[in-house]
């Protein structure tokens, strides 16, 4: 194993393990910043640092530390504390550990060897998802029996029925969209749709499997416990469910755990549906062997893009009064002049590529680059509708959930086998 | 019309002679016959009294120049059909004997005989479940009692189990714990409350389950008493205006209206018209503050939190013209005995009308989300189904009535103010289930905007007090420089607003029903006795009924539907 190798191992690791712990805060802070926008008020925009606001980011960095600093509370009346305690950790742990199949780029060729770009190169790919993300339930039954909580038990009773109720359509969908792909390899899943349908539609799994799509992701918005399935926790109804007797980071595990889940179910909705890392129309091979008229393009595109950005920050990040020495006006120059700056830094690098560099691996890693672009800024826009609709819709009922799950969804997605299975043994 | 039920009374009850005290026709009963006379009043189909309003006693151990016994029961009833308001005075020669329960025939009488038997110690045989109600259950004597003192608190030390009432519940509905075990299951006893999310306030809901199902449910109240009633006896009239802010809190400024109206009416005193139009505007634009606050906090308890924005926002920013027109955003305080506190401040009608631009606005927003809603449908449509058999047993009013099916509205059958005069519908609902006590709200609301429009545009111009000095006070200039003004400002201010000695009822269409206020007058200037009939009260009295059979979720929903109000509820 060369040097080479363990670097790649190292970041493929790396970026398996902080990627979604870095979109934690990302994703608590679309989920405010989002609800204010659908509810029509500001949202957190007060936390600073030196009058920096980062647009509300500063607040998960308070968050944070009032949760960390927070007392730990083990409730006396809890008699299995190992349970107690392990619980936060199992539903934080399945969710991180979903995402370490999920591929972000493109196999990278670099001379005679590939790497494929996942945490964990495996091929068993949706199946080691399929088994993570149903042991994740575990945690929070465990959860809501080891509180000894007339309403956690009740929490876990409802994740566990909800759980049941709908990995079934999820399986069931995923059975037909197997079926299209051939294949259980995320990698080789995502390969096949840079290819393109008729020579001009992308063969998105959206677009083979529009039926199975709508199975699939309400199936995994009930996985994620979200609204309108937020049931295990109902929060009007049963208080917090599962994680009432909570506190500080045992509760932060539980929270982080919900945004890591929806994280990684939305790399996954995209992966299996929209297209993964591609970008359309452009595959692997046609990026790399134009990589130079995509450099120069993004040259010309980022200064441009910077320039109505940095436009629309002074224009809304201003006090809309008369103040002595404005600190938003402050904040605001801070701001463009760190976008610039970056720009610049990144033009720097391009420049320097197309000089020196071009052709070769560095095309090849530069193609990497833009597909991790390509897959976060995808996945970044599923989980604003996971942000959309737990803002728009209100919660199911108990009954009510399980017998979309059972009686519609269930039906849904064996007809949705059957159609496929007829089509492709048609065209075969 | 009154004419008739007092003709109608004799020809039933011959040796009993009808009275009539302002609205109300008031017959007087012995103990004996109260069984008799309240049964053919319930089930003889002339007078059909199928509402109980309110069963209160007075305690007439210090009231000057008493004759008979100590203790009378007053019993309020209505034919919602005909507006006819009856009140039944029994006299009590014995509180430990005390008299028949009524319960059987009026669903409510359970509640109202318990509070009764709570405030004022007289007990009502045969009643099912005869415990404390507003105070708790470790107190001592009887709050009401005029022997009893005004400043003794008394604190509870233990909570309630209430494991024997819930039992006797599930008793009564024919499951027992071998049934349960026939399935090899166990019954759960969950408390919801008294502090939850969705209690908004502090209201015990506790309930037996089997799985998430609803098998019984019994209800502990009292958690906000603070007393307003034996508070109220020593204050001045014009003095407990701030203390009904305090009742319903979320249209403080409609208690104020129904309060004084009341004395105003036994008074007899006609307040002008411009008071009468800012009580209609004021009265209506609280109604859809009331309603804002309910359907915004019912939204949330199903989980559509950004309803609760679109309609919290527009009662928000009402709040700020209440606190420009009245100084205060909550406990507005706004009327008088004989008038409003002053006159709307300029340029009030642009304020409003924007003001109510933006409400319409937020409520359509909301209405977007929710209107065609199959998640909200599904959550609402049949469940929690209140009969109007039911709901007229167990004293309902209000918005929560008239989503039965059934068209009582005090503003339309007994109109005050010009209300006969206004261009409005009454929206009522076809199921009596939670959708329709939403979309009755939702309806009223658009419709109290169509009153206010039309009284703004008629509002007269001219003062907002009337000129009698046994009310008002006299301008500051006769104060100052006669002795018979400051003598006059003096007793107002000392005294009170003296009204003549006797009983009366009158009531108002506040938002979340029919609004009672039950005086005695001993001629002093304070009351010897006031009683509210709070209409969550009855609302909460009725509430197992809906929800037994229904799962958490829809007693959680419930709850908020019928808009239980804790200020109100307690006292």
């Amino acid at each position: 194993m060369s040097a080479l190798d363990i670097l790649i191992i190292l970041l493929r690791v790396a970026f398996g393990a902080f990627v979604p712990l870095s979109f934690v805060a990302v994703l608590v802070w679309m989920e405010r910043r989002g609800a204010a926008f659908f509810q029509d008020r500001a949202g957190p925009n007060r936390c600073n640092v030196y009058g920096i606001r980062a647009g509300g980011l500063i607040q998960n960095l308070a968050d944070g530390i009032k949760l960390i600093f927070k007392e730990d509370i083990v409730p006396g009346h809890i008699q299995h504390k190992l349970y107690f305690i392990l619980a936060p950790m199992l539903v934080f742990i399945t969710a991180l550990l979903c995402f370490a199949v999920i591929p972000f780029a493109d196999v990278l060729v670099l001379g005679d060897r590939e790497y494929v770009m996942q945490a964990v190169p495996m091929d068993v790919g949706i199946l080691w998802f399929l088994a993570v993300v149903g042991f994740g339930v575990y945690g929070i039954i465990l959860a809501g029996w080891s509180s000894h909580n007339k309403y956690g038990v009740l929490g876990g009773l409802r994740a566990a029925a909800q759980v049941i109720s709908y990995e079934i359509p999820m399986g069931l969908s995923l059975v037909s969209l197997l079926a299209v792909y051939g294949t259980v390899d995320l990698s080789a899943i995502a390969q096949y749709q840079g290819q393109l349908l008729f020579g001009f539609i992308p063969a998105w799994g959206f677009v083979l499997q529009p039926l199975g799509v709508i199975i699939f992701i309400v199936a995994a918005f009930a996985e994620t416990n979200r609204t309108p399935f937020d049931l295990a926790e109902g929060e009007s109804e049963i208080v917090a469910g599962y994680h009432v007797e909570y506190s500080s980071m045992k509760f932060a595990l539980f929270f982080m755990g919900e945004y890591v889940a929806m994280f990684v179910s939305s790399a996954l909705i995209v992966t299996l549906y929209f297209g993964s890392y591609q970008i359309p129309w452009l595959s692997t091979e046609t990026l790399v062997a134009h990589a130079r008229p995509v450099v120069i393009l993004l040259m010309i595109g980022l200064p441009v893009i910077a320039y109505f950005f940095a436009g629309w920050i002074k224009k809304n990040n201003r006090t809309h009064y008369y103040r002595a020495d404005d600190p938003r006006s402050r904040e605001t120059a801070i701001y463009v002049s760190l976008l610039w700056s970056l720009v610049v830094v990144l033009e720097v690098i391009l420049l320097i590529y197309l000089i020196f560099a071009a052709g070769g691996a560095a095309d090849r890693i530069l193609v990497l680059l833009l597909q991790i672009g390509s897959f976060l800024i995808k996945t970044f826009l599923m989980c604003f509708v996971y942000v959309w609709v737990r803002w728009t819709l209100p919660r199911f009922r108990y009954d009510q959930l399980q017998k979309i799950g059972w009686e519609k969804m269930l039906p849904l997605a064996l007809l949705n086998i059957f159609i496929t299975g007829a089509i492709i043994v048609s065209f075969s | 019309m009154t004419d008739t039920v007092s003709e109608k009374l004799r020809a039933l009850f011959p040796d009993i002679e009808p009275q009539k005290v302002l609205d109300a026709t008031v017959i007087d009963v012995e103990p004996e016959r109260l069984m008799v006379v309240m049964e053919r009043l319930k089930t003889y189909p002339d007078l059909d009294f199928s509402l109980l309003l309110d069963i209160t006693a007075v305690d007439y151990l210090t009231y000057p120049g008493q004759q008979g016994g100590r203790f009378r029961v007053v019993y309020t009833l209505r034919n919602w059909k005909r507006n006819w308001l009856l009140q039944v005075r029994t006299p009590v020669a014995d509180p430990e004997l005390g008299l028949p329960t009524v319960s059987g025939l009026w669903g409510a009488a359970d509640w109202a005989e318990r509070e009764v038997y709570d405030q004022y110690g007289i007990r009502f045989q045969g009643h099912p479940d005869l415990r404390r109600i507003l105070n708790h259950w470790q107190f001592e004597g009887h709050p009401l009692r005029k022997d009893y003192d005004i400043y003794k608190g008394q604190v509870c030390y233990e909570p309630d189990r209430l494991e024997k009432e819930i039992r006797a519940r599930l008793a009564a509905k024919g499951i027992d714990q071998s049934t349960m075990s026939d399935i090899n299951t166990e019954m759960m006893f969950l408390n919801l409350g008294p502090s939850h999310p969705a209690t908004h306030g502090a209201i015990r809901i506790f309930t037996a389950l089997d799985g998430e199902t609803i098998m019984a449910n019994v209800n502990e109240i009292g958690y906000l008493h603070r007393g307003f009633e034996k508070t109220a006896e020593n204050r001045t009239y014009n003095q407990i205006i701030p203390l009904t802010d305090r009742l319903n809190y979320c249209s403080a400024l409609m208690n104020n209206i129904a309060y004084v109206k009341a004395v105003e009416s036994w008074l007899g005193i006609e307040i002008t018209d411009r008071a009468m139009f800012m009580r209609v505007i004021l009265g209506e634009f609280f109604r859809v503050q009331d309603h804002l606050v309910c359907l915004a906090a019912n939204l949330v308890d199903m989980g559509g939190l950004t309803n609760y924005w679109y309609l919290y926002n527009e009662k928000e920013a009402s709040y700020d013209f209440i606190s420009r027109l009245t100084g205060a955003r909550l406990t507005s305080s706004f009327t008088r005995i004989g008038g409003m506190y002053r006159d709307f401040y300029e340029g009030w009608e642009a304020d409003l009308e924007r003001q109510l631009q933006a409400i319409e606005k937020g409520v359509n927003d909301s209405l977007k989300l929710v209107l065609q809603n199959r998640i909200v449908h599904d959550r609402t449509q049949g469940t929690c189904v209140l009969s109007p058999e039911k709901a007229l047993s167990y004293g309902y009013t209000g918005p929560n009535l008239r989503s039965t099916g059934i068209a009582f509205d005090l503003r339309k059958d007994n109109p005050y103010y010009h209300y006969d005069s206004f261009d409005f519908d009454i929206p009522i609902g076809s199921r009596g289930d939670i959708y329709d006590r939403i979309m009755v709200r939702f309806e009223e609301i658009f419709e109290s905007i169509k009153i206010i429009r039309q009284a703004v545009k008629r509002i007269p111009a001219g003062p907002v007090f009337v000129d009698d000095h046994r009310v008002a006070l006299p301008p500051k200039e006769q104060v100052y420089h006669k002795i018979e003004g400051l003598a006059n400002h003096f007793k107002l201010i000392f005294e009170g607003v003296k009204t003549p000695a006797g009983e009366w009822y009158d009531s108002y269409e506040a938002a979340n029903g029919e609004l009672g206020f039950h005086f005695v007058s001993d001629g002093s200037g304070t009351p010897y006795k006031l009683k509210v009939r709070p209409p969550c009260f009855y609302a909460m009295s009725g509430f197992h009924e809906m929800i037994e059979g229904e799962m958490i979720a829809d007693a959680i929903i419930n709850l908020g539907s019928i808009n239980i109000i804790g200020g109100e509820l307690d006292r």
